[in-house]
This record gives C-alpha cells, structure tokens and sequence, in this order.
C-alpha cells in the first residue's frame, strides 16, 4: 500500500516535471521562431533596401547624364548667331536692298536679265528682282598667252559690262581661233580651213554675247564653279537648255566681278 | 484518502512505472534527481529569457529598417519622377531646339541671300551708272557714277583729234562695245595659189591697227577709240579713228574702271540737252 502511495507521488512529480518543461519549450520554441521571423525580415529588408540602394545609384547616374545632355544642347544653338545686332545688320542691309531695288527699278522693271557673277562664278537667272534660278558656271580664267612667232597677246579673262543675247544656236559649231593653235603647239591653218570647224566642243546650245564672247556648254562639268575658260561662260548641259529655252534675243546679261 | 479506481491494465502500467522510480530511487539520490529537473526547468527558463531579450532588438532594428525602407521608396520614387520629367524636358528641349535650329537656319540663310542680292545690285548698279565723261574744256576725262565725278584725268587732245582718213562725224554718246588689252592686229587673209590655201598669220609688228593702238584699247559703237600710247606715232596718224590721247596710266585706270556698255559722253553735248533720255 505504502509503495502504491509512494509511485503515484513519484508519477505525479515526474508528470508535473515534465509538464513544466513542455510549457519552458513551447516558449522557447516560440521565441525562436519568433526570432528566426525577425531575422528573415530582416534579410528581406535588408536585401530591398540595397535593391533600392542600386537603382538610386542608377537613377543619379541617369540624372548626370541627363544634365550632361542638356547642357550639350543647350550649347548648340550658339554655334549660329543670335544676337541682337545681327538682325540690327540684317535690317540695315535689307533697307540697302530696297534702296538698291528703287534705283534699279527704272530700268529693270519685270524684265527677264542674266546676271553673270564672274567671282563667285555663279549665274542668276531673274526676272526683275526675283530670281527664278541659279547655277554654277565658269568664267575666264585669267592670264595670258603669247604668240612668239607673231607677238600676238591673249588675255584670258571675261569682261565685265552689259551685253545682250545677240544671237542662239543649237548644236553649234566651234570655229576654232589662232590662240587655241597656239595653245596646244600646233601650226595655225588659214581662217578659212575647215580643219577649224570643230563640232560638240560647245555643247548643245549657244548664246552669243558679241565680241567673241559666248555661254556655252562644257565638256567637264566637275570644273565648274571654278575659273576656267578662256572668257567664255560656261555652263552644265541642264542649266544651259534652261537658260537657251528662256533667255529671248535681246535679254540683257550683266557681268559683274 | 480514497484512491481512485483505475482499469488493471493502467494499474499495471503505473505500477511498473513506480516499480522503475523506485529501482532508480534506490540508485539514485531523490534529491539529486529533484535538483536537476529543477536546474533543467532553470536553465531552460533562463535561455527563454536571453531568446525573448534578443528578440526585442531584432524586431526594433526591423523597425528601424522598415522605417528606412519606406524612405528609400520614396527616394527612389521622387528620383524616377525626376528622371521622367528630365527625360521630359530633353525631349521637348530637343524639339523646340530643332524649331529655334531651322528658325536660325532660316535666318542666317535669309542674311546671305540678302547679303549676296545686294552684292548683285551694286554690281549692277555700278555697270549701269558708271559713264565716262569727256569735259574738252577742261581737258579731262571724268569716270562718272551718277552726278558724282569718281576720278578725273588729263586728256591730250580736247578737242578728240581725228586721224587718217575721213570718217563719221563724232555723236554725242557713244557706249564701249569691246575692250583689247593689247590691240590684236587685222584679221589675216588667205588666198588660194595653184589650188592650195596660202596664209600668213598676222603679225604685231607689222600691224597698223596693233601698232596704232598700243594697249588698252576701249572701241565705242562710233569712232571714237581710247587707248593707251601708240607703238609707232606715224602708224596712229595713218589710222582711222577719234582719239583724245590718253598716257598709259590714265588708258590703265579707264580700261580697268569701265565696262561693257559703259557710255562715253562729252560734256557740251550733254550740257546742250543732247543726251536727254541716254543718261542711264
């Protein structure tokens, strides 16, 4: 009886014991948990943050880039002028233009002329003060050659003034003068030979100035914008048919330098 | 104390249990056994203790870093909205740039047009207005623009002095319409001798027209000629022409101020009214 009593006693110590400990390790396994929970968020954040922390870095180094662009651009627009006093200047030549255009208007009127710029060796087309065209051409050259045998002197330049169309051609022959002999060394025919007659030379039209001078075509277009004649004006084969089927006998053609 | 009734097999199970205590019990000292349960409980209640105090810092620096974060969410948010609005700004920077660009453009385009216009018609403007006036009272050849007198030089003869043969009376104007730096001599002829063409070309030296003009030559639509020195004196006077006899230099700046079509007017012709409706 007395070790009957005394096993329950010992059970229920053991069972209190262990009851006891059960709650200390429910506690301890919740506080760990807990903990690890914690700590998992933790790592989590951490790991976002520094996902933030890398876009930032990014996005700064867009925003400098950005500002370097815009700086870039905003520097641009300075490489052409804009400041006040060239429109100042643009105004006063307007007012010279219109000045210009008064004087000139008396005997210009609406009339289609040529003008024939032998420095920039350019050819306007217009009509009045409008310009209908423009197009690149080459003037006389310059210098001179000498005839040793005769003394005879050309100069190669094309003279400035007014001139008219005198006459047009098509297909035009190139008679050929003692100078182009002299030129390239060969002996010089009579004036009357037909070894003088050259055909193409002059391209497909011709427009006589008088005085030997012409506008005419060329063999080599890639020259042209650049003196090269021999007083001639030359011209590429597009803008001479414009100019052939415009310019009327009779048009006036100015050559400036 | 009434002992509860419990089934055999429980009885059985409790008994052995309590047979195994006490077979320890005899073993062991109870009061050892009593003591490390109870260190067992204290050690286990002290590592909930240091578990429970570590948590607490744990979750306030999580706090902390959710603090943080949301900060760097809006960092982040405020920097994308400024990327947007800069990326923006580029973008409509760009455009308008392209409109202030061909403004520009436009602009500096419209100056050299309007520069080389004005180039055009002062050139022309300087062809059509320039004539050379002849003043033989005075004795001097005038280069003039408009009304204004641009330069004045000596002339020899005043009046024009006529040479060789007779030839057409003077007119009140006449305009340039070729100019020779060098006078070329005549035209050669050829002629035909036993069925072939003969031709001698000519020759300066023994051209009258060369030798009589010299250089400089400037031939009005009349016959009034105006060049430099003549190579051979005797030569000139045999030569059909008007001649004022102008030196080298002034036959120089005359060939060099005046152009094609440039006209050549006395000045008593054009004082009597005989140029009215010519001055261009």
């Amino acid at each position: 009886m007395e070790q009957g009593r005394t096993s329950y006693l010992y059970v229920f110590a053991l069972l209190l014991w262990l009851a006891a400990f059960a709650a200390e390790v429910r506690q301890i396994g919740r506080w760990a948990w807990a903990l690890a929970k914690s700590v998992e968020r933790t790592e989590t954040q951490v790991e976002m943050l520094n996902r933030q922390a890398r876009e930032n870095v990014g996005l700064v180094k867009q925003a400098r880039y950005q500002s370097q662009e815009l700086e870039f651009l905003d520097s641009l627009p300075n490489i052409l002028p804009q400041d006040k006093g060239y429109l100042r200047t643009q105004k006063a030549i307007s007012d010279e233009v219109q000045g210009l255009r008064r004087k000139l208007s008396r005997d210009l009127r609406d009339s289609l002329h040529v003008i024939v710029d032998a420095k920039a060796n350019k050819l306007y087309f217009k009509k009045g003060f409008k310009l209908l065209w423009q197009a690149d051409c080459s003037v006389g050259r310059g210098g001179s050659l000498i005839d040793k045998k005769t003394g005879r002197r050309w100069v190669f330049v094309t003279p400035r003034g007014e001139f008219k169309v005198m006459a047009k051609a098509e297909n035009p022959e190139w008679k050929k003068p003692d100078w182009a002999y002299v030129e390239s060394g060969e002996p010089i025919p009579p004036p009357e030979d037909s070894s003088r007659i050259v055909l193409g030379e002059l391209g497909p039209y011709v427009l006589n100035l008088g005085d030997g001078y012409l506008i005419h075509g060329t063999k080599d277009e890639s020259v042209l914008g650049r003196p090269a004649s021999h007083g001639c004006v030359r011209l590429g084969a597009d803008d001479l048919r414009k100019l052939y089927e415009n310019a009327s006998i009779g048009t006036k053609v100015y050559i400036i330098y | 104390m009434k002992m509860p009734q419990l089934e055999p097999r429980s009885i059985s199970f409790i008994e052995k249990a309590g047979a195994f205590l006490r077979a320890i019990s005899q073993t062991a000292r109870p009061e050892l056994i009593v003591t490390a349960g109870a260190v067992i409980l204290l050690v286990l209640n002290a590592q909930r203790i240091v578990l429970r105090k570590a948590v607490q810092p744990a979750q306030t620096e999580l706090e902390i870093l959710l603090e943080r974060r949301e900060e760097s969410t809006l960092i982040v948010g405020e920097n994308i909205a400024l990327r947007e609005l800069k990326s923006r700004d580029i973008s409509r920077f760009k455009s308008d740039l392209s409109l202030l660009t061909q403004s520009r453009r436009a602009l500096y385009e419209g100056g050299l047009q309007l520069q080389e216009e004005k180039r055009l018609l002062e050139k022309q403007w300087e062809i059509m207005s320039t004539y050379l006036l002849i003043d033989e009272e005075a004795g001097k050849i005038h280069v003039m623009r408009e009304e204004q007198s641009l330069e004045s030089y000596p002339i020899e003869y005043f009046p024009a002095q006529i040479f060789g043969p007779q030839i057409a009376a003077l007119a009140a104007t006449a305009a340039i319409v070729s100019k020779e730096r060098f006078a070329h001599p005549e035209r050669g002829k050829s002629e035909e001798v036993n069925g072939q063409l003969q031709w001698e070309p000519p020759q300066v030296g023994q051209s009258i027209r060369s030798n009589a003009l010299g250089e400089y030559v400037m031939f009005t639509k009349g016959p009034l000629i105006l060049h430099g020195p003549p190579k051979k004196p005797e030569e000139h006077g045999a030569f059909a022409h008007y001649c004022l006899g102008l030196s080298l230099p002034v036959a120089r700046r005359l060939y060099t101020n005046s152009y094609i079509g440039t006209k050549v007017k006395f000045k008593q012709a054009v004082s009597a009214g005989f140029s009215q409706g010519v001055r261009r």
